[in-house]
């Protein structure tokens, strides 16, 4: 009985541990399967962050935003990483979207002013862009073909 | 006659293509690491963003702390939450001069920039001083330099808790591409 008792306190003392493990070393979670907290125009974000900053931080700071808007150039870095500029009105400014995934068939085919919805985290504004970051893209021009 | 050819020369001098004065890097990568007994830290942030004035050599990078990706989601949580407080302070941004040579990024070659200036975190600013790597090839230009900051310049605590998984001494490198006249 008492050895039966240690096994089990074992066995879950080695479960928590592993558990503890894991959620000490989980990697950062992707935002595919999350729900937007925020849908609004690209154009709308690059405003509000150019009116005021520091009350557009407090409005979208961190939130995982969904915006809609229009493909004003692409960018890929030097690993590879792709950076989708949504355009604005506010010149010279856009939204910066940093991809989560690496340059693929699906980003090759995108062109100047196709309509995009992309989804990421809102990291702030930097001068003269608003950036998001571990972005993906929810829809474009080719999926609904 | 005289005033013809002034007029001449004005229109010839007004007409040459103006030295671009002033570039911007969209690409400007921030790498910082630190080694402690325990744990390694590190994160990057691909997206930071620098403007060089070439009229009064100055530089200046910026970034968003949000922006910094970890391989560890606890590790990113706590960066911002427990160490930069990244709401409060959204941004870090470094402003310095080039001071050993004068600033020019349109005749191709190597060089090396002496650089003097500050760096401002999570509220506080402190000097820094380094030295740039310059590769200009036309017009693809490409810097790079790396420096040294303590934590404890910056009023990062480290909780006594995790003194030894925390250095404070923490090495910044910074990689800028993709510069272009503004």
């Amino acid at each position: 009985m008492r050895k039966k008792i240690g096994l089990s306190i074992g066995i879950i003392a080695l479960t928590i541990l592993a558990l503890g493990l894991y959620w000490y070393n989980r990697p950062v979670e992707g935002v595919a399967n999350k729900k937007p907290q925020l849908t609004l125009e690209a154009n709308d974000l690059i405003q509000a962050y150019t009116i005021n900053e520091t009350d557009a931080n407090s409005r979208y700071l961190g939130k995982l935003v969904e915006l809609h808007g229009s493909l004003a150039g692409k960018d890929k870095g030097p690993d590879n990483a792709i950076t989708i500029m949504l355009a604005g009105n506010v010149p010279p400014g856009f939204v910066s979207c940093l991809l989560a995934t690496n340059s693929n068939a699906e980003t090759d085919a995108l062109k100047s002013g196709d309509s995009l919805v992309i989804k990421g985290i809102c990291t702030g504004y930097l001068f003269p862009d608003v950036q998001l970051n571990q972005c993906i893209i929810v829809n474009t021009p080719q999926k609904n073909d | 006659m005289i005033r013809y050819i002034s007029i001449t020369l004005l229109i010839a001098i007004a007409s040459l293509p103006a030295a671009a004065q002033q570039y911007l890097s969209r690409n400007t990568q921030i790498h910082f690491f630190s080694d402690a007994p325990m744990e390694k830290i590190e994160a990057t942030n691909p997206k930071g963003v620098t403007i060089i004035n070439v009229a009064n050599a100055t530089i200046q990078s910026s970034v968003l702390m949000k922006g910094f990706q970890f391989r560890k989601a606890l590790m990113q949580q706590h960066f911002n939450e427990t160490y930069i407080e990244s709401d409060k302070y959204p941004k870090a941004s470094f402003t310095g001069k080039v001071v050993n040579t004068a600033m020019q990024l349109t005749i191709s070659g190597n060089y090396t920039w002496q650089i003097e200036g500050e760096l401002t975190m999570h509220g506080k600013t402190n000097p820094i001083e380094t030295k740039a790597l310059v590769q200009i090839d036309g017009a693809i230009i490409k810097m790079s330099c790396s420096f040294n900051i303590l934590l404890s310049d910056y009023a990062i605590a480290i909780p006594s808790l995790v003194k030894d998984n925390v250095s404070n001494k923490v090495r910044v490198d910074i990689t800028i591409t993709d510069v272009k006249p503004m």
